[in-house]
């Protein structure tokens, strides 16, 4: 079987997708491991707490690979039976990709930022640790709805 | 709703009956004691008592983490701690002279055993030092400074060794021999003539010679074996230092209930600098939750006669406390609001209202049958585990709860492990159908905006502003009633009116408060603007269908990579193995996402429509034993 053109932009969507948003999580994680880190040395006992806060900015690589997933089960690679898509098509799904590519890679980041703080709140009165949530999680709107789009569009494009 | 009612008590009686009055407030457990002095006028009389109690814990506390040491006393994982009365304490008390008296034993005993072991460490040391040198039979009396020559013994660094041997080869009368090599280190004698004494040290000391020092008279390996001698001795002492200190450990009962007795009084004392005395009588003030005032009123008059008791609603000024009061379905969603803030005075208390749009989000977020039954399987198995209490019970108990939504909802949607077994839904399936998902979902959020609305006028009409709750919601949901009407084709005559009614009404009633005509109509005009509050609201709840997509796309990458290794007994192994390991990460990442994200849509899309919080939690005065629970 030939390989065309749209099928080289189906599969590069769903790489974009996947690893955009992986790098902004990897980074937004690292940021809030960081300064958990330095809590944790002094006051180990908040560990559990302070995986809460480092495990959000996780999820946007998440829903990248979720998108991806979902891109590849349209293009039918997971069957095995790979559409044979028009150049045209193909474009659609990598222009599908972008919003959580794009808003995926810098929430992760901002919501590391977000999170990272948040061992501060962490530290000094744990008890507000669910405050430190909420601000974390308003920044994650923003990769909701940039996912919402994606899956969207994904969905929305004939085959 | 669910606030509970705060009295104010306020107790006068005679100091002489202080201790027995505050000792039955201690134990009933439901007063929080009010501070009402601010200088330490009580202090001298306090003081004392305090600082006393505070050495008789000390003492059981040294003698139970000693004794601990031996024998750790450790619980087994569904025993509760033993029950404990006065009568017990009073036992205990009356024999309190031998077990100080055992106390004091203890601290011998921990003494002698820090000597002894001072010492071993020190014999252990030498031995360390002396072992290298164990097969050079030189006596180490021959050692030293004699009449006209020095002899040593000593190791340098390989590295420093030609250097070494320069140096030497300068000295005259400065004699050296290599007794051996291990690693890096030279074992080598060295000898000169005491009045070569200055340059010889100085050439030790550049290259490094650390010399052999040690108290002993034979040669290393004698001396070895006696200090081994001498460490089994020690050993023999300690073992025996051991089985007095165990022997005591028939003391454990008495020590940790004389412990828990006097945390009591430490407890007890530290009260006494929130009351108000005078030379013969004292007065305290506390917060009683209504439904208790009777059963408090009754053991104080029964404790004391001759005192007064008053209980009296909060004055204006008061800021009483809160407690809640909720059915077994709503208590665990309290956490919830705990977590955010509590309600303040005469606020009401919106668990109950907002307890089932949690359950409902959770559910359909996480939204899998396999995940929901193994969340609560797990929660109901841990409760009976580690028997939390206080917050940790109610988030096990919420996470239950959330737990068979999740199972609901998973049948709805068809998520059984993702699509593990293809069981098909009873609804229809967001992978398969995401608008009509997201339809529901902002459907759920309409619901949920206009229930807080709702919550907004109620409290308005019950507070007597009824013209507000009619200008500020009420118009706003006619308005966005209408606006919602005219999604459905054949009502868009009617949901036209309706909105524009609704936002006249809001144009001509938001500037109310504003003077001139001009300026009531423009801040009416700039009301609307509103709405994109209320559109953003409503679009947040989007993250439902994100939230349960990714749950379920994430199960179905696990069950799609478990099947890639396809038949075989050892591709069924490994296909179990990634099942396990997958669908237990995403439970775990998918369900702190889930508890997140319907906090969330609480705490800023509903609560920000009508709840303020701010409230103090109910803290009342009460028993925390460490060892014991009272009976």
């Amino acid at each position: 079987m030939d390989i065309t053109l749209g099928q080289v932009f189906g599969l590069a969507a769903a790489a974009i997708a996947i690893a955009f948003p992986g790098i902004g999580s990897a980074i937004g994680v690292g940021l809030v491991g960081e300064s958990a880190s330095g809590l944790i040395s002094e006051d180990p006992d908040k560990f559990g707490q302070s995986l809460l806060l480092q495990a959000l900015p996780g999820t946007q690589g998440i829903y990248g690979l979720l998108t991806g997933f979902i891109i590849m089960s349209r293009i039918g690679l997971l069957g095995g039976n790979l559409v044979a898509l028009t150049t045209w098509q193909g474009l659609l799904f990598l222009g599908a990709a972008l919003p959580i590519a794009i808003v995926g890679w810098f929430s992760a980041i901002a919501q590391g930022r977000v999170a990272a703080s948040g061992i501060g709140i962490l530290a000094k009165r744990p008890q507000e640790l669910a405050k430190a949530l909420t601000y974390a999680a308003m920044v994650e709107t923003y990769a909701v709805l940039a996912l919402l789009g994606s899956v969207l569009l994904v969905f929305g494009i004939r085959i | 709703m669910a606030v509970v009612n705060m009295k104010k008590m306020t107790l006068v009686g005679l100091k002489d009956n202080m201790d027995d009055i505050i000792d039955t407030l201690h134990k009933s457990g439901s007063v929080q004691i009010i501070e009402i002095t601010e200088e330490e006028d009580n202090a001298s009389f306090y003081q004392k008592g305090l600082s006393d109690i505070e050495d008789r814990l000390n003492e059981y506390k040294f003698a139970i983490d000693l004794l601990k040491s031996f024998n750790p006393h450790k619980k087994g994982m569904f025993e509760q701690k033993p029950l404990i009365n006065d009568e017990t304490f009073n036992e205990h008390l009356k024999d309190e002279l031998k077990y100080l008296d055992d106390i004091k034993n203890l601290h011998h005993l921990e003494e002698k055993q820090n000597e002894l072991n001072n010492e071993k460490a020190r014999l252990e040391g030498r031995i360390e030092v002396l072992t290298p040198w164990k097969d050079i039979g030189i006596a180490l009396r021959r050692l030293g400074k004699g009449k006209y020559a020095t002899i040593k013994l000593g190791t340098i660094e390989t590295k420093n060794l030609p250097d070494f041997q320069k140096g030497a080869e300068e000295l005259t009368y400065f004699g050296y021999e290599e007794l051996k090599r291990v690693k890096n280190t030279v074992f080598m004698a060295i000898s000169y003539l005491n009045n070569l004494e200055e340059s010889a040290n100085n050439l030790l000391m550049q290259s490094g010679f650390s010399a052999l020092a040690d108290e002993g008279s034979g040669t290393p390996e004698e001396i070895i074996n006696s200090l081994n001698k001498r460490i089994n001795a020690i050993n023999e002492n300690l073992a025996e230092v051991e089985t007095n200190i165990k022997d005591i450990d028939k003391d454990w009962e008495a020590f940790t209930a004389l412990y828990d007795y006097y945390y009591i009084q430490k407890e007890k004392f530290e009260k006494y600098d929130d009351l108000l005395m005078t030379r013969k009588t004292f007065c305290l003030q506390g917060w009683v939750p209504e439904t208790y005032c009777e059963q408090v009123k009754d053991s104080v008059e029964s404790t004391s006669p001759y005192c007064y008791v008053e209980f009296k609603d909060p004055a204006e000024e008061d800021n009483p406390p809160t407690l809640l009061k909720n059915n077994a379905f709503v208590t665990p969603f309290e956490l919830i609001t705990e977590l955010f803030s509590l309600p303040h005075k005469g606020e009401i208390d919106p668990n109950p209202i907002m307890a089932p749009f949690f359950f409902v989000f959770f559910g359909i977020m996480l939204g899998d049958v396999g995940y929901g039954i193994a969340l609560s399987v797990l929660m109901w198995l841990g409760e009976r585990l580690i028997k939390p209490s206080g917050q940790g019970k109610k988030l096990m108990d919420l996470l239950l709860l959330c737990g068979i939504s999740s199972a609901i909802w998973g049948a709805v949607f068809g998520g059984w492990f993702g699509d593990l077994f293809g069981i098909p839904a009873l609804w229809f399936n967001p992978l398969n159908d995401p608008m009509t998902m997201l339809v529901f979902s902002l459907a759920l959020g309409v619901i949920q905006i206009f229930t807080g609305l709702g919550m907004k006028a109620y409290i308005n009409v019950k507070n007597g502003h009824v013209i507000d709750a009619i200008f500020d919601q009420g118009f706003w949901l006619v308005f966005l009633t209408g606006l919602l009407m005219l999604a459905i084709p054949n009502f868009r005559n009617i949901a036209a009116i309706v909105a524009l009614i609704g936002a006249l009404g809001l144009v001509l009633t938001q500037g109310r408060s504003k003077s001139g005509v001009i300026m009531k109509f423009l801040s009416g005009l700039v009301s609307l603007y509103g709405l994109s509050g209320y559109l953003s609201d409503v679009l947040s709840y989007s993250r439902l269908l994100a939230l349960c997509l990714s749950g379920s796309v994430i199960a179905m990458v696990m069950n799609t990579l478990a099947r890639m290794f396809g038949g075989g007994v050892l591709g069924f192994i490994i296909g179990l193995i990634i099942l396990i390991v997958g669908h237990v990460f995403n439970l775990a990442i998918s369900g702190l996402g889930c508890y997140v994200h319907s906090s969330r849509l609480q705490y800023v899309e509903f609560y920000g429509k009508f709840y303020e919080g701010g409230g103090k939690p109910f803290n009342p005065f009460k028993l925390s034993l460490k060892y014991y629970n009272y009976q």
